[in-house]
């Protein structure tokens, strides 16, 4: 059966064709959640009420994009929502409940004196991708470690294809200037 | 000659593979020259590498989800007359929007008709008695003038004045 007759069907109350839905996206958005958070647990949450959220949006859906798309949007839509709160939490959390910027480096030499010198490489890399504003986290999660094309991510983020170029090179200027310390030693991180 | 901060866009298109082989052809010849782009062009690659490294692939959602799915759809299920009324409210308020509109072009458009006035009338809106002048006729002592101005007044009040005329 052709996917908008599914839609169709789920859009109509059809339980059974709202599963067939869940079952052909929920790796794809799952992917797209983990591959932002970098939390498995965090990102099945998310990836939950995604499809909660397209399950209550369903009667709105108008067909005049693919349905994955829409669900690409929603996601985005919620993940971006989830970073803000997130960041603003941890805003707000008290000098006392912050780990101390030491912790990180004892527990990379630490790996590092294991051996484990990818690890510490992605962990660095995951910290400042998280000190970043969400919207050049998510436009470099999209491209440099997702690999979606230009048209995929303008259509998900609803930018112009100038846009997606000028933010993304802004967010990697940003980035380059957060890892240039590490980046300019010999072998990289 | 290109400028560093020209040369860092084009850098970042390069790691892209987005760059045209013109812009690809300037780049380089300021790289030949200027060993901070050039160094900046192998910090931007390395961080694109690291990057792509951070992909997490192969992975799939905790386990059961589809079942805590349905659990949690269970408690937040759409009742169905909010679906309707959802449907019914998508549908009808384009239709109100354009009824609305056309109602005020419709009142925008149509000029209220110009009232017409007889001449007791305007005498009474510009506060003046209307038969002080028929009263005067009455009051002539001769009868062939009063009847003449009779005539005469008769002939008078077919006139029509417009109150926008005053």
């Amino acid at each position: 059966m052709e996917e908008n007759q599914v839609v169709r069907l789920a859009q109509q109350g059809d339980q059974e064709a709202f599963s067939v839905l869940v079952r052909a996206y929920q790796n794809r958005v799952f992917g797209l959640a983990v591959n932002v958070v970098h939390n498995r647990e965090t990102a099945d949450d998310l990836t939950q009420e995604i499809f909660i959220k397209a399950y209550l949006s369903l009667p709105r859906f108008r067909f005049q994009s693919e349905f994955g798309t829409w669900l690409y949007q929603i996601a985005m839509n919620h993940i971006r929502d989830y970073l803000r709160k997130w960041k603003k939490e941890k805003d707000q959390l008290s000098l006392d409940e912050i780990p101390e910027p030491s912790l990180l480096e004892k527990e990379v030499s630490l790996q590092l004196s294991e051996g484990q010198e990818e690890e510490r490489r992605r962990l660095l890399l995951r910290q400042k991708m998280e000190e970043m504003p969400e919207k050049y986290r998510l436009i470099l999660s999209l491209r440099d470690i997702q690999g979606l094309s230009y048209e995929e991510i303008g259509k998900i983020l609803k930018l112009s294809p100038g846009t997606v170029d000028s933010r993304l090179h802004r967010a990697r200027r940003l980035l380059r200037k957060k890892l240039a310390p590490l980046l300019s030693q010999e072998g990289g991180l | 000659m290109m400028n560093c901060q020209k040369a860092e866009r084009l850098i970042s298109k390069l790691v892209d593979g987005r760059l045209g082989s013109r812009d690809s052809a300037r780049l380089e010849g300021h790289l030949k020259v200027c060993p901070s782009c050039a160094e900046l062009l192998s910090e931007y690659q390395k961080m694109k590498n690291f990057l792509s490294d951070l992909k997490i692939t192969g992975v799939e959602p905790l386990p059961y989800f589809e079942e805590r799915l349905k659990a949690r759809l269970q408690t937040v299920a759409r009742p169905s007359l909010w679906v309707a009324l959802e449907r019914w409210y998508a549908a009808a308020v384009p239709v109100f929007m354009v009824i609305l509109l056309i109602l005020a072009g419709v009142l925008f458009l149509v000029q209220p008709a110009e009232v017409q006035m007889s001449q007791s009338e305007l005498l009474l809106f510009q506060n003046q008695n209307p038969l002080k002048d028929t009263q005067a006729f009455f009051e002539e002592e001769k009868p062939e003038t009063r009847q003449l101005k009779l005539l005469f007044a008769g002939l008078d009040s077919q006139e029509i004045i417009r109150r926008g005329k005053q």
